[in-house]
């Protein structure tokens, strides 16, 4: 019952393949093939299940074919190669786009391969773990498809009808990726059985089916809910959609700010997951072959095998009469030689796969420890700087303005100040922390986001800014005054809040009747700074859904008693 | 067992109770003649402690025996025709069955040759034997009872409980010097041949001088050496062992030891307490959650706070953030340095307290969570955030039911440490993955250590309804993957 033969449950497979697709099918897919509308999901979803039923039939018919299994060999080698390749390319991008900015790469790739590597022992090892990690990885996105639900705009679906299917107006070309993504992404090998070892073969294609059938209906899922949330221009904009979903959709009760960090951490478990077994598919079509091509001609046997049949035959034929004797061990010599020799065969095999497995994994663990250790090292002895800042060493941005002056864009924050809102006693830099504004920022921020900002900002503080928890966006009255501008102005406003991705895309975004500057300002005349103090009057006022993602239908503030005041909902302002 | 009758042969009557009761080292047969002139045969079973040799002489047993010893053997057959002795102490068992349920529930059974009825002599029955409560596996509903030292004593509470002769004790002399004898307790008719063969295969195969405690036979017949891990579980309480032999799992007791190693294990047997299956099941099942949550805070929250810290702030709700970020700012350390003071801090509370003598065990505690903890935050050696992240991590951690997972964990706790402060919270994960991978490794006896939850051809779901959460009992109908195949299924869970 839980021999250890490297054969894996049915219940396995399933869980495999979704927890080893599910990570990319949520990242990859999207940022092309879900422009062309619900038609990317559910053709992808065709495709991987003709993909695997031809798999299984080639497994069924062609398996002894020496020829067409070595060239099917070779492909899966190069298949698992190239999503290797892709795995580490889409780690990379995720983590230095979201998890840990800064950090070098080589760093990170070269841990998560490590880590990979570990997993990878046999597939019943990897499979085992797949099937606890299976609910940390698509609970997380369920959770994430029922919480977005709120966010929806249904208007979208009523206005969009047809396009959401099937979006004409994108250039079909686009649909060209679909086949190659499923191509790449689809491990049909496993269930076809070229790979595993399974008890019963003809149950793994229903499991991988049904993997495939669970994927392609929550990817559905995903894409309807990002059009009706980020629209067909969010969608394009956003480089992970379902990332995008995460970082607009907020948890209820505030108990997190944000959940996208939380979500990608979550598939990156995919992504290690995909790393293993492409590393063990690697190892296993190079060197696994199917017994009859594994047997080892006669003529290169061992001289201690063929002894040792001989001996066999010998001892066999002492005990069965003289007549019959030289019949039969003529036939035992043969079956045992035949037999020997698939042994001999398989021995080999399985030798040759644990000796490319370990050749690969010493390379492996030298060159990631050596690029590990190399940029690591210089971190503790104080070179380098470290990605990781201490919490107190930050200014969080709780409330950001912009205004429009002299052709320029400026961009003036106000800062947590934790004296007025913790009651700690101020330390020197506390002054500083109230708001900033300057020529030089506004400049360079719209060139290449938040870094500038920061450095500049760097200059004249202690600290550097944080913008993971700005509560509100301020438009100044100069964005809006001139009509012929407004569009003009909304793109270049999207850009750069987007290009910010630390900004959480639920940031809430109000006008103002007066320059963004002078909003900010109030924030010496309200106890917990601007930002919260617009942030509670918008939320409480009904305006929880006029956030920066849409840049439509925004509230008009002013100033009333040197206090921030809601004057009015000015409607369909800055249209889409 | 078959209901049949018994024999005035007295050979065959003892070949048949010796049949059923073989391998049973803790029930005793002492032969005997009686009679006046020493003619008739006769043997006595019963379980060794319940039943000892100083209760035979001085009891209602001794004082029958006494009698018996000189008569002839027609006055012998009359006299226990008539119940002569007169009292209700003793009663006529006429069927093999309940021969055996009469020795099983701590009475001494007299066999006597050319009488086909078998006389169950009333004992004290199974002694208090002065044991005492388990002091490390408390529990709010069940039995009060604890293993002790004696290994017979430690037999004799599990026959107390399982009054069947399946239920096996074997015994074995292990170190060279010691002499130490070593019991193996399991249910023949539930334990799975292949397990129980690796069992007897690896107690057999150790070559050791002395065994003083069952940590010893853990240490030296666990197969993965290296793993932070228990591979054996534990135990002190009787009521547990018994239940796990239901569950078709081998007991192995130390004589001088109050510690029983249950094998094979899995992950989930070590959330798994006495009063699971006492409690109601939404109770249960509330515990058992509560335990695994606290096993993810025990191991992740340090590391999740120096992630969240460090790399994600985005994570926390602003108010949250501003209020740890301002009660940092007078805390001269780094935030891993804090974490790692803190915690050194309390692994010398603990270990302190585990040394001191008893009742300043308690005092250790309080002066180290409440003064100590409170004078570093006072003199800004640490923040308060950091006091009560320690304090939850602690009591999670002691709210592990398992002393050696808890342990495991403890360290583990450490390595996360490390990579969080490193990576943040890919870090963590990358911890996680690891330990996952290295769980789905381990194999108790050839089960996998993550089963039920992973493993090959447990697609009924029936194990599942055991393990994060408790079903109702009556819903249980199969009995533990442990179980020997064929045997799952008719009896219910327990």
């Amino acid at each position: 019952m839980f021999s250890n033969n490297n054969q894996i449950s049915k219940r396995q497979i399933y869980r495999l393949a979704t927890v080893g697709n599910l990570g990319q099918t949520m990242l990859v897919l999207p940022k092309l093939a879900a422009k062309c509308g619900m038609i990317a999901p559910i053709l992808a979803g065709i495709l991987a299940c003709a993909y695997i039923c031809a798999m299984n039939f080639m497994a069924a018919h062609v398996n002894k074919n020496k020829i067409i299994m070595a060239i099917l060999r070779g492909f899966m080698s190069v298949k698992y190669f190239l999503i290797l390749i892709v795995m580490i390319l889409i780690l990379s991008d995720i983590v230095s786009d979201m998890l840990l900015p800064g950090i070098s790469a080589y760093v990170v790739c070269g841990a998560c391969m490590l880590t990979a590597l570990y997993v990878c022992g046999n597939i019943e090892n990897i499979s085992r773990g797949a099937e606890v990690l299976y609910y940390f990885v698509i609970i997380p996105v369920l959770l994430l498809c029922a919480l977005a639900v709120s966010s929806i705009d249904m208007s979208f679906y009523r206005e969009s009808a047809f396009r959401i299917f099937v979006n004409i107006n994108e250039n079909f070309k686009n649909i060209l990726i679909i086949p190659a993504v499923v191509f790449l992404l689809t491990p049909a090998e496993l269930a076809a059985g070229f790979l595993i070892e399974t008890k019963d073969k003809k149950d793994m294609p229903g499991e991988a089916l049904k993997a495939a059938g669970i994927l392609t209906a929550i990817s559905a899922v995903v894409y309807f809910q990002a059009y009706g949330i980020l629209g067909f221009a969010g969608i394009r904009a956003e480089k992970y959609p379902l990332i995008g979903l995460a970082r607009l959709t907020g948890l209820p009760g505030g108990f997190l700010e944000r959940q996208d960090t939380l979500i990608g951490i979550f598939l990156v478990i995919s992504i290690i997951y995909n790393m293993a077994l492409s590393v063990y598919a690697i190892s296993e079509s190079i060197c696994a072959a199917p017994a009859s091509a594994c047997a080892v001609p006669e003529s290169v046997m061992s001289e201690k095998l063929r002894k040792k049949l001989k001996e066999m035959s010998k001892e066999k034929s002492k005990e069965i009469s003289k007549e019959k004797s030289k019949e039969i061990s003529k036939e035992t010599i043969k079956v045992k030689l035949k037999e020997k020799v698939k042994m001999n065969g398989k021995m080999k095999g399985k030798r040759s796969k644990l000796i490319v497995r370990a050749i690969s994994a010493a390379a492996a663990v030298v060159i990631s420890s050596a690029i590990i250790t190399g940029n690591i090292l210089p971190d503790f002895s104080g070179l380098k700087k470290s990605v990781s800042t201490e919490i107190e060493n930050r200014n969080y941005v709780l409330a950001m303005g912009i205004d429009y002056e002299e052709g320029k864009y400026r961009v003036s924050m106000a800062f947590a100040d934790f004296t007025k809102l913790s009651g700690e006693a101020p330390d020197g830099s506390a002054n500083n922390r109230s708001f900033y504004m300057g020529e030089s920022i506004e400049a360079s921020a719209f060139s290449s986001g938040e870094y500038d900002i920061s450095r500049e900002y760097g200059k004249v503080s202690d600290k550097i800014p944080d913008f993971s928890h700005v509560k509100v966006i301020i438009l100044g009255k100069n964005l809006t005054q001139d009509s012929s501008m407004t569009e003009y102005h909304r793109k270049n406003v999207d850009g750069y809040l987007r290009a910010m991705t630390r900004i959480g895309r639920n940031t809430l975004a109000a006008l103002s009747d007066k320059t963004a500057e002078e909003i900010i300002k109030c924030e010496e005349n309200v106890k917990n700074g601007a930002g919260m103090y617009i942030y509670s009057m918008l939320k409480n006022n009904g305006y929880k859904k006029c956030n920066i993602s849409r840049l439509t239908n925004l509230p008009l503030i002013t100033i009333a008693d040197g206090l921030p005041a809601l004057v009015k909902y000015q409607k369909a302002y800055l249209k889409t | 067992m078959k209901n049949n009758v018994l024999s005035k042969n007295l050979e065959k009557n003892i070949n048949t109770m010796d049949g059923l009761f073989e391998d049973c080292d803790d029930i005793k047969s002492r032969k005997m003649t009686l009679g006046n002139k020493a003619d008739v045969s006769a043997c006595i079973y019963y379980v060794e402690v319940a039943v000892n040799n100083m209760t035979l002489e001085e009891s209602v047993i001794g004082k029958l025996l006494g009698r018996l010893m000189g008569m002839s053997p027609d006055g012998i057959y009359e006299y226990l025709d008539a119940n002569a002795l007169g009292i209700t102490d003793v009663n006529m068992l006429a069927t093999v069955d309940e021969a055996v349920m009469g020795v099983m529930i701590g009475d001494g059974v007299l066999l006597i040759d050319g009488y086909d009825k078998a006389i169950k002599i009333k004992s004290k029955g199974y002694p208090m034997m002065g044991l005492t409560e388990s002091k490390t596996e408390k529990v709010t509903r069940g039995s009060r009872e604890g293993f002790a030292d004696a290994l017979k004593s430690n037999t004799a509470l599990i026959r107390k409980r399982l009054r069947n002769n399946a239920l096996k004790v074997k015994e074995k002399i292990i170190g060279y010097t010691s002499n130490t004898t070593v019991a193996i307790v399991y249910d023949s008719e539930l334990v799975r041949k292949s397990v129980l063969d690796e069992v007897n295969k690896r107690i057999s195969a150790l070559n050791t001088d002395g065994i003083t405690d069952t940590g010893i036979i853990e240490q030296l017949t666990e197969e993965n050496i290296h793993s932070p891990f228990p591979q054996y579980q534990t135990t002190e309480r009787p009521d547990k062992a018994a239940m796990e032999i239901l569950n078709g799992r081998v007991i192995l007791f130390v004589d001088n030891s109050p510690v029983a190693l249950i094998l094979p294990v899995n992950y989930g047997s070590f959330f798994q307490t006495a009063d699971d299956y006492y409690n109601r099941y939404m109770v249960a099942s509330m515990a058992r959650i509560i335990r695994y949550l606290a096993a993810f805070i025990a191991v992740t929250l340090p590391a999740a706070y120096l992630a969240v810290t460090g790399f994600h702030p985005e994570i926390l709700p602003t108010k949250l953030l501003i209020s740890i970020a301002a009660s940092r700012y007078s805390v001269p350390f780094p935030a891993i340095a804090e974490v790692i003071i803190m915690e050194m801090a309390f692994e010398l509370l603990r270990e302190a307290g585990v040394r001191v003598p008893g009742s300043l065990g308690g005092t250790i505690g309080i002066v180290g969570g409440l003064i100590v903890g409170q004078a570093a935050v006072s003199a800004g050696i640490v923040s308060p955030i950091i006091v009560v992240i320690v304090a939850l991590t602690a009591l999670s951690s002691f709210a592990i039911p398992n002393e050696e997972m808890a342990a495991a964990y403890r360290v583990l706790k450490y390595v996360m440490i490390l990579f969080a402060w490193i990576l943040g919270g890919l870090g963590i994960i990358i911890c996680w993955i690891c330990i996952t991978a290295h769980l789905s490794r381990l194999k108790s006896f050839n089960f996998p250590y993550l089963a039920p939850v992973s493993g090959a051809e447990l697609n009924d779901m029936q194990d599942e309804r055991d393990m994060l959460v408790r079903a109702p009992l009556a819903s249980l109908r199969k009995k533990s993957f442990f179980v020997r195949p064929g045997k799952r299924d008719g009896r219910g869970k327990i």
